[in-house]
C-alpha cells in the first residue's frame, strides 16, 4: 500500500468527475479509504487485482452496520452508495467511510516448493489495485486492458523465480527466448493460487500447477512459446517463471482477460 | 363627515393599454411602464455565480453553513450539486443528520431553485466536501410587483 494513499476529496475539488485509487498492493490485509460518496464502482483499466469489495456503511446490518459490495471486472457496482463518517463502524468505531481492500489473495512470503533461500532468488511484480468511484451517475465500462511484461537480463544466483500477477485472466502468451550463445537456461512456468497457511504449520498449504516442467533451452537462440487458457491450464492468482542463467535471454509474457 | 375614497388610477386617461400603475402615453419615445423601485445602489442587482465548497469536519458530524445571507430584496437561488454528496440545504441553521430530512437533499446535475424574500437565509450542510455551483441573482421585478400590490390593498 502506498503511504498516504490518495485522497478522494482532492480530486473533487480540483474539478474531478472521479477517484482512480491506483496503488500496488504490500499485504494481503491494505485496507484503503473513501471520504467520498460515489454513484458508481468498478475496476480501474490497469488493474491486476480482479476482486475487490467495497464496504459501505447500512444501519440494518448488525452488529456491524458494514454492507459488502463485490466488483469485477466483468461486473461493476452502479448505484448511490454513501459515506457516513458522521457515522461509525461496528465494535472499531470507525468512521463510517467507504472501503476497499482485495478479494483476491496476495501472499508476498509465498515461496515455491524446493526453494533454497541461501541461493534462490524470488521477485514480484507488485499486483496492481486500481478501483474507479464516479461522482456522478454513469454507467462505466467493464473490462481492463491486456498486459505486457518483458524481462531479459537477470541477477541471480542459482534459480530464479519471477511472479507475475495473473488474477482473473482468461489467457497468457509467453515466449522465451535464451540469446545466450553458449549456455542452456533451464525455463520453467507453473501457476499459483495463494492459500493461507496456518501459523505455525510445517507444512505450507500450496496450490500449484505445472505449466512447464523446468527443462534446458539450448543457448544461440532458441525460442519456446506456451499459451496459457482458462480453458486449458486453469485459472491462476499468478504464473512463475523460473530460470537459472542470468541470460541474455528475453521472456515476453502478455496477459489478458479474453480467450 | 366621511373622508373622500380615494380610488387609483386604474385607467388610462387616454386611449391605450389598460396597464396597473399610472397613464399610458402614445408616444412611443416615452416608456410607460413604471420603474423599477428605487435601490440604495447597483449591488441589488448584480448576480453571484461561485462554486461552493462544503466543509468536511474533522470530527465527522456536518457542519451548517450560510449559502445566502438573505441581502436581497427578493432573490432566485439556484444550487447544482456536482459530486456525490450527501449535501443537504433548508432554511434551518441546524440541518443535522443530514439525511434526516431537516432539508432538502440535492441530486447529483439536478438544479434547485428557491425564490427567497429578504431576511430569510438559505443553509447548507454535508458530510464530507461536495461542490455545489450556486446561482444567486436578484429579482428586481418581484419587488415592484410586490409594492404595487401593497399600495393597491392599503390605498382600498
Amino acid at each position: 500500500m502506498s503511504y498516504p494513499q490518495p485522497i478522494a476529496s482532492t480530486y473533487c475539488t480540483n474539478s474531478g468527475n472521479f477517484f482512480p485509487l491506483t496503488t500496488p498492493l504490500v499485504s494481503p490485509g491494505d485496507i484503503y479509504e473513501s471520504d467520498q460518496s460515489g454513484h458508481a464502482f468498478c475496476i480501474g483499466p490497469n488493474s491486476d487485482i480482479a476482486n475487490v469489495i467495497v464496504a459501505v456503511e447500512d444501519d440494518q446490518i448488525t452488529p456491524t452496520q458494514m454492507r459488502f459490495t463485490a466488483i469485477s471486472p466483468q461486473r461493476p457496482s452502479v448505484g448511490f452508495l454513501a459515506t457516513r463518517p458522521d457515522t461509525t463502524y461496528n465494535p472499531s468505531g470507525t468512521p463510517a467511510k467507504i472501503l476497499f481492500w482485495s478479494d483476491d489473495i496476495y501472499d508476498p512470503n509465498w515461496r515455491p516448493p524446493g526453494f533454497d533461500p541461501d541461493a534462490d532468488n524470488i521477485t514480484f511484480v507488485p499486483p496492481q489495485l486500481e478501483v474507479y468511484q464516479y461522482f456522478q451517475p454513469t454507467t462505466p465500462p467493464p473490462g481492463r486492458v491486456d498486459k505486457s511484461y518483458l524481462f531479459q537480463d537477470y541477477d541471480l544466483s542459482a534459480t530464479l523465480y519471477i511472479v507475475v500477477p495473473f488474477y482473473g485472466r482468461k489467457y497468457a502468451y509467453c515466449q522465451f527466448t535464451n540469446s545466450n550463445t553458449v549456455e542452456g537456461n533451464t525455463y520453467g512456468i507453473m501457476g499459483v493460487n495463494f492459500t493461507i497457511t496456518k501459523n505455525g504449520s510445517a507444512n505450507p498449504y500450496r496450490q500449484i500447477t505445472v505449466i512447464r516442467a523446468p527443462a534446458v533451452v539450448n543457448g544461440g537462440g532458441t525460442t519456446v512459446t506456451n499459451i496459457i487458457t482458462a480453458t486449458n491450464q486453469g485459472m491462476f492468482d499468478a504464473l512463475v517463471f523460473s530460470l537459472d542463467n542470468a541470460g541474455p535471454a528475453p521472456l515476453r509474457i502478455r496477459v489478458s482477460d479474453n480467450i | 363627515m366621511s373622508r373622500p375614497r380615494i380610488i387609483p388610477q386604474l385607467q388610462p386617461q387616454g386611449s391605450g393599454l389598460d396597464k396597473i400603475g399610472g397613464p399610458v402615453l402614445m408616444n412611443r419615445a416615452v416608456a410607460s411602464s413604471q420603474a423599477p423601485a428605487v435601490s440604495t445602489g447597483n449591488s441589488e442587482y448584480r448576480n453571484q455565480i461561485f462554486t461552493y465548497f462544503t466543509k468536511a469536519p474533522a470530527n465527522g458530524r456536518a457542519l451548517t453553513s450560510v449559502l445566502y445571507n438573505g441581502d436581497l430584496q427578493w432573490a432566485i437561488v439556484t444550487a447544482t450539486l456536482e459530486s456525490a454528496g450527501p449535501v443537504v440545504v433548508g432554511q434551518s441553521a441546524d440541518l443535522q443528520p443530514v439525511l434526516s430530512g431537516v432539508g432538502q437533499l440535492l441530486e447529483t446535475g439536478i438544479p434547485l431553485t428557491f425564490n427567497i424574500a429578504k431576511g430569510q437565509k438559505l443553509y447548507i450542510a454535508s458530510t464530507a466536501i461536495n461542490r455545489v455551483k450556486v446561482t444567486i441573482q436578484a429579482d428586481p421585478w418581484q419587488e415592484v410587483i410586490v409594492g404595487l400590490l401593497t399600495r393597491i390593498a392599503s390605498a382600498r
